[in-house]
């Protein structure tokens, strides 16, 4: 009770930021906790007519249907594969083209190689897969003549096994370098500029500017987007891996979505999907909780 | 302290969020009483004798019903479809069309019928997703008699065309659904490039497996398009379906087919998986030898298709490939008549090289006798009426008797497919390829294609399937996929029902098929690596399904 | 001397770096432009080669897009739900990162993770659609806006901003008694512009792109967004699933051409939008992201 008055008169010191706060309360309770309620179904033995609540219970079973399979777990290490892979390659990226565009002088330049760096990120991957298949056959597409023409062998970005994992990092990282830089463009808007005038009367070079006064002035974004990041490593893009995978190489990237997909097509198993996602997200959590902490432990600060 | 604090509003919170997810998932309780109570009146009336059953079958006259609708629409219905005014004027029936686009159709549907409501008429897209909504009930069975008094003619025209499809329209003996085929869409084609194989000193279509093969090295190494380079190839993914069918069986339907669910065929008596035939590792060895040599296209994995229309074969379009079995035969079919255009395959060839030449040949004959192609003239889609109609069997009815007309004669189909006669289209005499003269069916100019006529509520609104006619000349598409035998040598799966299994391993065991099949091909395993694929296909649960595939043939059988 | 050679070492660089990000720009430009000279060619050009200038030149396709009666409306209603819930999604969603980003804020800890929980757990696709119904947002424009209305990454990433502002701009405003709904909207908002207008971005063009929400919540074919009106011109033809009844009538699926058109047709208004955002990427803001 004195711990609840104690709250209240602390809410009440702070009633405007309350008043900010508030909406955000009532939207997040109405439209995502509420039907937060609708993952019971991962642990229902899901009847149409009787909706979800009133299903029967079947325990586990849902999630013993899952594990049980060792496509699943093909599945499953195939994502963790592909995701890493994106996270190690496709983290820094648009953060190395942030940097680098931030080196450049003439305004108009930077503005367009901006723009258009950002173009693919309004193509569907619907679309693209048709264009990639074009663009990167080994034979007739212009990548691999490009190869060609210097004298290397041609490489079959989609049909090889051992590259295709490849393709789908660099097909990802043509996608969303641009439209991924945005958030470190705009931070690197927020530098000091003092900070490099004072540099430049200490004559420190290009490097030296970049590596002591930009990368630290946008280390919080930083840190922040890769904790994130960190949490998509059981997520997979499965517009992206649809569009583009083949028999030939479904031993690697038949990934958690794709594979649910197909199951799905046979029978629409609902239960058997959200408890998947829901597999999925509790170790997402995990590991985005333990990156915070490892985070807050080097550097003061997480998202929590 | 704190930590503990946010623990305690974190549970609490959680306990809120889900009592209060309880009211937002138990909404549709309501509903589902009602319908349990009607079912119970329905179960009643059915104890009674069938003539009184019968009795409220009877349309009433004076009634207007109206029908919640979803059918395949490649655009949204008009403001005010004349084919609207047409069935209200002649049947007193009204629609209420759902906009559900295409390419979600299986998706939004599902999530609307969750939901609760469910169209009086819709597609399935699958065996196993009918068995589902039947097991649900969701879906209404059409009772044997029922069919047979108000829609005779539909009746008879699917005993004409597909004897036995009903067949697949069964659950536990009972009608849930009416089947979906066409007479046009015969088989898939095999489609050579005739000046190429001309070139090469071959004057005629490959018949047997051993002249395909003599073919298909020629189109490789003899430089058939006489640029003098060594960039053609003689098949890929989609002509290998005619190499297994010259051994007998179909192991996989490649991207072009809907049978997904794998293909059954009965072998002395049994059903059995094709993928898993010993003949199938012959065939292997031999595709992976041509393979080996570079006969086939090396990017036989990424298919022949490049994005945008489903059946076109850039690959062959290009100029790459000798013979292609993507799409259907009238993709591969030339310009019938003026007016029509050439099938989509051809037409893009010609636009690329204008002196190609496209001959259609059959399967070829291998080693076991006369070879097969998959047929796609029985689809996989089912047309289903929704259970809500069961309480309502006059509505059932009556709809029935709205097909019952549209499968009368050819003028009632061609109105229900293409509009108002004379106003959205009409008959003309049109001379076909075979100097034979016609009454073709002409489209007035702003009617002309398959968007304005979803729109007026023709095309598939109210169409079940396309199929022949009694005392009607063939239409000119049908006797050229004749001259091209495109009616014979097909050939689809056994299996009829959606196996109980079937959603546990079915989709890891087709993927594991193709898989291995193209590792083999592509020599990535050894030929005798097949022996293994078969011990762990079946140890994936693939002899699970093979013994529950057989049960259900046997139990056929005896019937 | 010295500081010739300093500017030369420099200049290799920036060459080396403008040709670096030239090659990457060609790299992005050729699908592209595949799509546009695609968009620009004749029906009667062939579909199935890559090409990067105009077969036989023609606005046909263009022209055919426009007839298309479900653009105009598309068009509408897709810059209703952009400019309407670009408006309400960055008011509501600063709003709710501005408190997570003081310190003294009342259990920030436990409202954080009040947020950032729902970045990992969702309801999935069928209980929010019951739910939503419930709600009534069948056929309501507002289910394009509503649902989506805040996002938990959006906060966290605006809430870091926030942190990166100096106490001390606050404080002065604070002695003059302002309280912090003020100081929010007077002070704080107008020096964070940079990460105003990237959420304003990542919103706006989420909601120009998205489709799924409109074709589950809405039925009626004139108040579908342009995306979907797209989609349906796209997307025609590419599954197999069903097929032409008679192919004697069929005309074939949209020809390319005009699928190109219509991508071109969605993709560029969105665009138009950037260099409007863009300028307040301009260094010299004095907000900073200096701590965490």
């Amino acid at each position: 009770m004195k711990a609840f008055v104690c709250d209240f008169k602390k809410y009440w010191k702070y009633r405007y930021l309350m008043v900010l706060f508030f909406p955000a309360i009532v939207y997040f309770i109405v439209f995502k906790y509420i039907p937060m309620g609708g993952l019971v179904l991962a642990f229902k033995n899901f009847q149409i007519k009787q909706g979800i609540w009133n299903s029967p219970w079947c325990g586990l079973e849902n999630f013993k249907v899952l594990f049980a399979s060792p496509a699943f777990w093909q599945s499953f290490r195939n994502t963790l594969i592909i995701s890493s892979y994106k996270l190690i390659f496709g983290f820094p990226a648009p953060i190395l083209f942030a940097l680098l565009l931030n080196e450049i002088r003439q305004n108009k330049v930077k503005k367009i190689i901006q723009t258009i760096s950002y173009l693919p990120h309004f193509l569907s991957w619907v679309v693209l897969g048709g264009i990639f298949m074009q663009f990167l056959s080994p034979s007739s597409g212009p990548f691999n003549l490009l190869l060609k023409s210097l004298g290397l062998n041609p490489i079959f970005f989609l049909g090889d096994p051992k590259v295709f994992r490849g393709t789908l990092v660099g097909t990802h990282i043509w996608q969303s370098i641009g439209w991924g830089s945005i958030v470190y463009i705009a931070a690197l808007a927020g530098v000091d500029m003092s900070m490099y005038e004072a540099a430049d009367l200490d004559g420190a070079s290009r490097f030296q500017k970049m590596r002591y006064i930009t990368l630290p002035s946008i280390a919080p974004v930083i840190t922040i987007m890769l904790i994130l990041a960190v949490g998509k490593i059981v997520t997979d893009d499965f517009d992206q891996i649809y569009n583009l995978y083949n028999a030939g190489v479904y031993s690697v990237s038949e990934v958690m979505g794709t594979y649910i997909y197909k199951r799905g097509i046979g029978g629409m198993q609902y239960e058997v999907a959200t408890a998947m996602g829901l597999f999925q997200n509790g170790i997402a959590f995990i590991m985005v909780a333990t990156t915070n902490q490892i985070s807050k432990r080097i550097n003061e600060y997480g998202l929590w | 302290m704190r930590m503990r604090e946010s623990k305690k509003w974190t549970s609490l919170l959680l306990a809120v969020a889900l009592a209060l997810g309880c009211s937002a998932c138990g909404g549709s309780t309501s509903n589902t009483e009602t319908t349990t109570t009607a079912a119970a009146q329905t179960e009643k009336a059915a104890e009674q004798t069938s003539e009184s059953v019968q009795d409220s079958w009877v349309p009433d006259e004076d009634k207007t019903y109206k029908y919640t609708w979803c059918f395949y629409q490649v655009a949204p219905i008009a403001d005010h479809p004349e084919m609207f005014q047409f069935y209200k004027d002649n049947f007193n029936v009204e629609f209420d069309v759902w906009d559900i686009e295409a390419s979600q159709a299986s998706e939004l549907l599902a999530n609307r019928i969750i939901g609760g409501e469910i169209p009086d008429k819709f597609e399935v897209a699958n065996q196993s997703i009918l068995q589902k909504y039947v097991e649900q009930g969701i879906v209404a069975e059409i009772p044997m008699e029922m069919l047979e008094t108000y829609a005779p003619n539909v009746l008879a025209a699917i005993e004409r065309d597909v004897p036995g499809a009903l067949e697949y329209c069964k659950i536990d003996g009972k009608l849930y659904a009416l089947p979906n085929y066409s007479v046009n869409v015969a088989r898939a084609p095999l489609a050579w490039r005739m000046d190429w194989l001309k070139a090469v000193g071959i004057d005629k279509v490959p018949e047997t497996l051993d002249e395909f093969e003599e073919a298909i090295y020629a189109l490789t190494f003899n430089d058939p398009d006489g640029n003098g380079k060594n960039d053609t190839y003689g098949l890929s993914e989609s002509a290998l379906t005619a190499v297994y069918g010259a051994y007998g069986y179909i192991p996989y339907v490649n991207s072009q087919g809907s049978h997904a669910a794998g293909l059954w065929q009965v072998r002395d008596g049994h059903l059995v998986n094709a993928a898993v035939q010993p003949e199938m590792k012959e065939a292997l060895e031999r595709i992976s030898k041509w393979y080996a040599d570079g006969v086939i296209d090396p990017e036989f994995v990424t298919g022949e298709n490049q994005g945008g229309y489903w059946a076109l074969s850039h690959s062959f379009i290009n100029g790459r490939i000798g013979v292609s079995g993507m799409g259907q035969t009238y993709h591969w079919q030339p310009a019938l008549y003026e007016g029509t255009k050439n099938g989509q395959n051809l037409e893009e060839l010609l636009k690329i090289d204008p002196d190609a030449e496209v001959a259609l040949g059959n399967p070829p004959k291998g080693p076991y006798g006369q070879g097969t192609f998959a047929n796609a003239a029985i689809k996989e889609e089912k047309i289903v009426f929704g259970s809500q109609l069961e309480d309502e069997p006059d509505k059932l009815a009556k709809i029935l008797s709205v097909y019952n007309w549209v499968y009368e004669n050819k003028d009632n189909y061609n109105t229900a497919s293409n509009g108002i006669q004379d106003i959205n289209w009409h008959y003309e005499d049109k001379m076909g390829l075979d100097g034979k003269t016609e009454k073709a069916v002409v489209m007035s100019e702003a009617w002309s294609d398959d968007k304005t006529r979803s729109a007026n509520f023709a095309h598939r609104a109210m169409t079940l399937f396309s199929p022949s006619w009694e005392g009607v000349e063939e239409g000119a598409s049908i006797r050229w996929a004749k001259s091209v035998n495109a009616d014979k040598y097909r050939y689809s799966t056994e299996l009829f029902v959606a196996l109980p299994s079937a959603s546990l391993y079915q989709s890891e065991l087709t993927s594991f098929v193709e898989e291995t099949y193209y590792a083999i091909i592509a020599g990535t395993k050894p030929v005798d690596y097949f022996d293994s694929f078969v011990e762990t296909w079946n140890n994936m649960g693939g002899n699970t399904l093979a013994a529950e595939a057989d049960e259900w043939y046997q139990n056929v059988k005896t019937q | 001397m010295k500081s010739k050679m300093k500017k030369r070492k420099i200049s290799v660089f920036e060459e080396f770096n403008l040709l670096l990000l030239g090659g990457f720009c060609l790299l992005v430009l050729l699908p592209f432009l595949h799509v546009v000279s695609l968009s620009f060619s004749s029906p009667e050009s062939s579909f199935a080669q890559i090409r990067f200038i105009p077969e036989k030149f023609t606005l046909q396709n263009y022209v055919q897009v426009f007839k298309n009666k479900y653009i105009y409306s598309g068009f509408a209603n897709s810059i209703f739900r952009t400019v309407v819930g670009t408006f309400l999604s960055v008011l509501a969603t600063v709003c709710a990162a501005y408190p997570l980003s003081k310190t003294y804020f009342p259990h920030k800890t436990f409202w954080t993770l009040f947020i950032v929980f729902t970045m990992f757990f969702s309801a999935g696709l069928i209980p929010t659609y019951l739910w939503n119904k419930q709600l009534g947002l069948m056929d309501n424009k507002l289910v394009l806006i509503l649902p989506g209305l805040i996002s938990a990454y959006n906060v966290v990433i605006a809430r870091n901003f926030f942190m990166g502002i100096p106490e001390s701009l606050e404080e002065s405003a604070k002695i003059d008694g302002a309280n912090d709904i003020l100081i929010f909207f007077q002070i704080v908002a107008p020096i964070s512009k940079a990460i105003i207008a990237t959420l304003a971005l990542w919103i706006a063009v989420g909601h120009w792109n998205a489709w799924f929400d409109s074709t589950l919540y809405i039925r009626d074919a004139g108040d579908q967004v342009l995306q979907v009106v797209m989609r349906r011109i796209v997307l025609e033809g590419q599954i197999a699933a069903m097929e032409l009844d008679d192919p004697n009538l069929a005309s074939a699926a949209n020809p390319e051409t005009i699928k190109a058109a219509t991508i071109m047709v969605t993709t560029l208004p969105i665009l138009c939008v950037y260099p409007f955002v863009q300028k307040h990427f301009v260094k010299g803001v004095v907000v900073g992201s200096v701590k965490g």
